[in-house]
């Protein structure tokens, strides 16, 4: 703990409050709390531009932050590691960054908004700490114009909705396409994610660029046993017939049915009732182009969903990973610079993207027909 | 040399993460409940359970080696292991129901508490923005803390009409997230960028990338006898700072920052589609540690709610259903002038006479 | 295209002092670099280094490590586009 309460007044002020503190977190690593408590007391931020440094063992998974107070740190250096999917982290791994951190960092673990994991080092613990990592499962990556932020939701292990594996669709396309992580050479950065199921518990049809969405195409299957002893227990039969947004649930009098053209094969019912679950036909729908970012012409956007029903049999997912792959050759070959994929399919159109890859356009992706004659 | 050549194209194998035991059962479960704020339970078809703990984190996901020390040990002692959620919070899965009530007193005890599930205000997931960024407009971990301080009950109980997610974006990034939260506070800056004419010149500026990243045709090219310049037109710039990005040695921008309040987001596709959040504070100051201006008006939003809302009503759901016009009346949103989309007009200006009063 | 022999003698230079012989392959890189310069005013983007060269993704970065174009930037002094 900091005994230096004067020295970093506001910094002290967060350790106060009731809630876990990251400055709590920050003092009792080697961060340096002044670049913090500078950014605090002025309204800016202490670091300047800096962007991605050339290690020339480590091409991506390397990057620096440049400091306006070189007085107090000449520059922040970090590795990002890739992440194991669904956010899975054993005792065993969390152990591993906690002693790469004290080892070769400054003590402190970041565990990103995008999903991957950072450590703050200095240029000369890089390639020290990639080796350890190396030894123990882990590599870097994801950072620069590559394949960024691969994640997954965490899947079949522990959730009752998963449609399909989510983290082994996820690991499958990181091993796969590892070089994209570890070699930059595209455009522009991509972020990629699975879900198991449309709830998309990670928002990949927002924040991602290319993600796969677990899908189900024939219809929730009722257990009108269960449902029976899920009334009795006082479920509320009203309420879930009223929370279906397209009307599709009936109910006779005795069973409850599922009007088969009305349902939008959305989660609500299934989310709601144990005694709805998923239909058995299963697959994934593909989607590209979200982003929160303010940034390009479009802003922050939803991806558009290009293909609505992908199957999935077996755990195989070769088909899956040629299209991710194709799709990204194609976005590469056909991007101005620095353009992301949300963008570059606003500018090229969705059409033209699906053309390009000898795609069908499925009824199911057309949220309207055209309204005008051009 | 002997050391083996990197990158060493090493993708982890989430399985390692996860014990036998559990991946065995993976596939398995057909429902889950919440137990109690902080406790889920999953059942398998034949009955049997899954508990998973989760904790919130300080904001951010900044831990340090000793609190991941301590995470570990949690793990080896109460469950089969551990996950961090998209939320930026932590879950410990497998959790021995006999050792559950002991399992939540340590992490009171900690200062990392339980909490989070179900209808209660979730964690809150930010950027580093102050701690490690170069873009950032306002300091979103402070904020996340100063939001999760007052509003700390709400995390620990679960009598919010629906679930309630709070994303905070230090700038226009967004890499905290916000616009797909309930509730999403964006940093933004104040001021036009300004060109600095010597500096720019003197930077070998890639002029096409510049201008085809400007959102809104704000900034355009001009020739000058000493080389290619660009002029931002004030009124069409929106001040995404994309053009600072580009080009930071010739563009620079005076640091005055606010927060945007934006309320609605939703992710997922049960019920209507993933939306995006809409503004309906514009323009609330942010200044270090100051952040009552942000958390008066979050308690405005989620008071209204509470009181009006439908059980299950997630906060998109309400507005829809009581109408924009007065959800931005009675929370006092304003000015409304500034809450029209200037680039796309044609989605925030009505084009139907159906108005609700 | 290559650059005449005294340019060539000063980007062996500048090539050694970051740590790199240039040897067969690199120099045609450094060849391709200069025409797609020549033609575009811009330098040539990893992606259509590997599409004129036919070498590899992996065997540029053997050749340049680290960031092949910031290194092949570096070394030839053609002006390399901001990052942002
Ligand atoms: S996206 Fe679906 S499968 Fe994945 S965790 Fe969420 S509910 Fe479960
Ligand atoms: S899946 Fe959605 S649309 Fe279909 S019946 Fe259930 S709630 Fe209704
Ligand atoms: S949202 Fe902006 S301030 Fe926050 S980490 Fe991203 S770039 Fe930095
Ligand atoms: S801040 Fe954004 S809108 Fe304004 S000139 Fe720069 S790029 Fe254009």
């Amino acid at each position: 703990m900091p005994g230096d309460s004067k020295e970093f007044p506001l910094c002290h002020e967060l350790m106060k409050g009731r809630s876990p503190s990251h400055v709590r977190e920050l003092s009792n690593s080697r961060y340096p709390l002044a670049m913090y408590e500078h950014g605090l007391a002025t309204g800016e931020t202490a670091y300047g531009h800096g962007g991605y440094i050339s290690i020339p063992e480590l091409p991506s998974g390397v990057a620096v932050r440049n400091s306006c107070r070189p007085e107090i740190i000449e520059e922040s250096a970090y590795l990002r590691i890739l992440p194991p999917a669904g956010g899975w982290l054993s005792a065993v791994t969390l152990e591993k960054l906690a002693s790469c951190a004290e080892t070769y960092g400054k003590g402190l673990i970041h565990l990103t908004s995008g999903g991957t994991i950072e450590i703050y080092t200095t240029r000369e613990q890089m390639v020290p700490m990639v080796r350890e990592l190396n030894a123990a499962g882990l590599d870097i990556g994801s950072t620069g114009n590559d394949l960024r932020c691969l994640t997954a939701c965490c899947g079949p292990a522990r959730c009752d909705m998963a449609l399909i594996d989510a983290p082994a669709l996820a690991t499958y396309l990181g091993q796969r396409f590892i070089d994209e992580q570890q070699y930059p050479g595209y455009p522009q950065k991509v972020k990629s994610g699975v879900a198991g199921c449309p709830n998309d518990c990670i928002r990949a049809m927002m924040q991602k660029d290319h993600s796969f969405i677990g899908v189900y195409r024939d219809l929730p299957q009722i257990n009108n046993e269960v449902l029976a002893a899920w009334q009795e227990a006082g479920g509320d039969l009203a309420g879930l017939i009223a929370a279906c947004p397209a009307g599709a649930l009936t109910w006779t009098g005795t069973t409850l049915a599922i009007v088969p053209n009305k349902c939008w094969h959305c989660m609500a019912c299934i989310n709601l009732c144990p005694a709805i679950r998923p239909g058995r036909e299963r697959g994934v729908a593909w989607v590209a182009g979200g982003k929160y970012g303010h940034r390009g012409p479009q802003g922050p956007m939803v991806g558009y969903v290009l293909v609505p029903f992908i199957p999935v049999k077996d755990d195989d997912y070769t088909a899956i990973g040629d299209l991710f792959g194709a799709f990204l050759e194609l976005w590469a070959d056909n991007a101005r610079k620095k353009e992301r994929v949300g963008d570059f399919i606003a500018r090229v159109g969705p059409l033209w993207v699906l053309k390009e890859l000898g795609l069908k356009v499925e009824p199911q992706i057309l949220l309207s027909p055209k309204r005008n004659g051009f | 040399m002997s050391a083996p050549d990197l990158p060493a194209g090493i993708m982890p194998d989430y399985r390692r993460e996860i014990p036998a035991e559990l991946l065995a059962r993976q596939g398995s479960w057909v429902w889950h409940e919440v137990v109690q704020p902080g406790v889920l339970r999953h059942l398998a078809a034949d009955g049997s359970e899954l508990l998973t703990v989760r904790i919130l984190l300080p904001p951010n996901g900044l831990l340090s080696a000793s609190t991941l020390r301590d995470l570990a040990r949690w793990i080896r002692e109460y469950a089969l292991t551990g996950r961090r959620t998209s939320r930026q919070g932590f879950e410990f899965v497998g959790v021995r129901p006999e050792k559950l009530e002991k399992f939540l007193a340590e992490l009171q005890a900690a200062g990392f508490p339980a909490g989070g599930t179900g209808k209660s205000l979730h964690q809150i997931k930010c950027c580093t923005s102050f701690i490690h960024c170069q873009n950032a407009a306002v300091d979103a971990p402070s904020i996340a803390q100063a939001i999760t301080d007052y509003f700390y009950r709400d995390f620990l109980q679960q009598d919010l009409p629906a679930p309630l997610k709070i994303s905070i974006g230090g700038c226009p990034n967004q890499c905290g997230g916000g616009v797909e939260a309930d509730i999403g506070i964006l940093g933004l800056y104040d001021s036009v960028p300004e060109v600095d004419e010597a500096s720019f010149l003197a930077a070998n500026i890639d002029i096409g990338l510049l201008v085809s990243w400007c959102p809104t045709g704000a900034i355009r090219p001009r020739q000058t006898e000493k080389g290619t310049m660009v002029t931002i037109d004030v009124d069409r710039c929106v001040r995404c700072t994309s053009c600072v990005q580009v080009a930071p040695e010739g563009i620079s921008l005076k640091k005055k920052s606010y927060v945007a309040i934006a309320v609605g987001g939703h992710g997922g596709n049960s019920c209507k589609g993933p939306e995006m959040a809409a503004i309906v504070f514009p323009r609330v100051p942010a200044r270090p540690l100051d952040y009552s201006a942000i958390i008066d008006r979050i308690e405005v939003i989620i008071n209204y709610w509470r009181r009006a809302g439908k059980p299950g009503e997630r906060l998109a759901g309400f507005i829809e259903r009581t109408g924009w016009s007065d959800f931005l009346e009675t929370i006092g949103a304003s000015p409304v002038e500034e809450l029209v989309d200037k680039r796309l007009p044609q989605t925030s200006i009505r084009r139907d006479l159906h108005f609700r009063y | 295209m290559l650059p005449p022999d005294d340019k060539k003698r000063e980007i062996t230079a500048r090539a050694r002092q970051r740590g790199i012989i240039l040897n067969e392959d690199h120099w045609k890189l450094i060849a391709i670099s200069y025409e797609y310069y020549d033609q575009h005013r811009t330098i040539c983007t990893l992606r259509n280094l590997i599409k004129l060269s036919g070498l590899e993704k992996k065997q540029i970065y053997k050749l340049f490590p680290g960031n092949p174009i910031g290194e092949i930037s570096q070394i030839t002094g053609l002006p390399m586009p901001k990052e942002c």
